[in-house]
């Protein structure tokens, strides 16, 4: 499968295109998809800021934006394999199937749509109708979250139920730790006298 | 449909908002103008004037560099047909006061009209920038004029005696420790001090006569150029504003006098950026700043 026919494939046909990539495994593919997808997002933002004077104070200026980018890239790889590393095993302890490195790719590509989503956003907002690109940044942004879980279940070749509860489990434990965080915070501050 | 054709069109479409947005990021005016607005730029003078940026580890400072920045940001983009000066400052350095005058000078050669809008106070140096422009708007209860000259030092030998601290100076000329915390200041040394403040005023009575012409009496200017403060009120019946009203109605003239038909876009052109306000403060000439021995301040 070329590399044309792989990006067609995620974006009209997902599930045949996930198979292929859980199996195959094209690592390099993926993660060039991935960063040309960050650095991409990276430029169109910069775009979508500077048409916003209001929230342009916030964005580092010249230099510094391409250090705060060559850092996004770093850590956005780090997550990305930590991610697919934890995700992989959690279906390993839970429903004895791991794939960690076919995870990764399918994770990779599934941030395709990803790429419309700002640029949707940046053309609605230079034609006067930027609520309408707000809700196409959105549905780019759950477009993607459907192929995730899509990746997980024809990476670890789960049911579509347990794929969902694997996708959100880390979501849920990171809550649970911040909540067990706050609950002892709390139960630490002395109680204010009378 | 064709797969590659549909690939061709989705890749066709982010490349051409990828050149939009690469555009508006190297020339801002492009925001604007595909948009279709005039902007009023806002240019914000607030605090001391000086050379020095102010940050999170600085005192607040009207910084001369960055402010003359925004003016010529302000003179190239096609999309900015008129500029308010919003100043809230009591002046400060002479020479800071100066170059923001001359820049503003040069903006108005584009024939981009500027407007001051007057806050708490437009004093001295502040007063100084607001005749660099064509009109002035003060509110009734602002704080103008103090239109003067200043240098101030401070002879601490009593206290230097009193910690036994003695300075050993050498120098290559009579006066090149002239205005010395360390020692009494000479009677000649106070002429020349003087001289130098004098020549600074009679610049500043310049700057006020050539940017108020025809709206003040040069001679009743010179009368109440003494360093006295007035109220917005007062200093319009003496000329020295154009108008009372606040900050919109400075916009409002700007939109006049530029011609401005259609909504305009109101954009503050010096907005502090968050990023530049911590790293600024880290730099080694924020740390180490020590102060002046003396300085001529309007």
């Amino acid at each position: 499968m070329s590399l044309i026919d792989t990006i067609y494939g995620i974006l009209f046909d997902p599930v045949p295109t996930l198979q292929y990539l859980a199996r195959e495994k094209p690592l390099l593919p993926g993660l060039f998809i991935y960063l040309a997808v960050f650095i991409f997002n990276v430029i169109i933002n910069r775009g979508l800021t500077a048409l916003d004077s209001e929230i342009a104070g916030f964005i580092p200026d010249g230099n510094f934006i391409w250090v705060f980018a060559i850092l996004g890239v770093i850590l956005s790889f780090f997550i990305l394999a930590l991610t697919a590393g934890l995700l992989s095993l959690l279906g390993e302890i839970f429903y004895q199937r791991g794939n960690a490195s076919g995870l990764l790719v399918c994770l990779c590509f599934a941030v395709i749509p990803g790429v419309l989503g700002p640029p949707l956003q940046y053309g609605a907002t230079l034609l006067g109708i930027s609520w309408l690109g707000v809700i196409l940044s959105l549905l780019a942004v759950i477009w993607m979250l459907v192929l995730q879980v899509l990746s997980l279940r024809e990476a670890l070749e789960l049911q579509t139920g347990q794929a969902i509860l694997l996708f959100i489990i880390p979501g849920l434990l990171f809550f649970f730790v911040l909540l067990g965080f706050a609950f002892i915070i709390i139960k630490t501050i002395p109680p204010f006298p009378g | 449909m064709n797969k590659k054709l549909t690939i061709g069109l989705i890749v066709g479409f982010l490349v051409l908002m990828g050149i939009l947005s690469v555009r508006v990021v190297n020339k801002p005016d492009n925001a604007a103008s595909l948009r279709g607005n005039a902007v009023v730029g806002i240019i914000e003078i607030n605090g001391v004037l000086g050379g020095e940026a102010a940050s999170l580890l600085t005192t607040s400072a009207a910084d001369s560099n960055r402010i003359m920045k925004t003016i010529r940001t302000a003179a190239k983009r096609s999309d900015v047909k008129a500029v308010v000066i919003r100043i809230n400052s009591p002046g400060g350095t002479a020479v800071a006061a100066q170059e923001i005058g001359i820049e503003l000078d040069k903006l108005r050669k584009t024939g981009k009209p500027v407007v001051t809008s007057m806050g708490d106070v437009c004093a001295s140096g502040g007063y100084w920038i607001a005749c660099s422009s064509d009109y002035i708007v003060a509110n009734g209860t602002t704080i103008t004029g103090s239109i003067g000259a200043i240098m101030e030092t401070s002879n601490l030998q009593g206290l230097y005696d009193k910690l036994g601290i003695r300075q050993e100076v050498f120098k290559s000329g009579e006066h090149k420790d002239i205005g010395s915390s360390a020692r009494e200041i000479t009677p000649e040394e106070r002429e020349i001090l003087q001289a130098v403040v004098s020549d600074s005023y009679a610049q500043f009575l310049k700057q006020v006569k050539q940017g108020r012409k025809g709206k003040i009496n040069p001679g009743e200017l010179e009368d109440i150029a003494d360093g006295r403060v007035f109220t917005g009120e007062t200093a319009l019946q003496m000329g020295l504003v154009d108008s009372l009203g606040n900050y919109y109605d400075a916009v409002k003239q700007a939109e006049e006098m530029a011609g401005i038909t259609e909504e305009s876009k109101i954009e503050v052109l010096n907005t502090e950026k968050f990023w530049d306000s911590i790293l600024l403060g880290t730099r080694a000439d924020a740390l180490l700043h020590t102060q002046n021995r003396w300085q001529l301040k309007y």
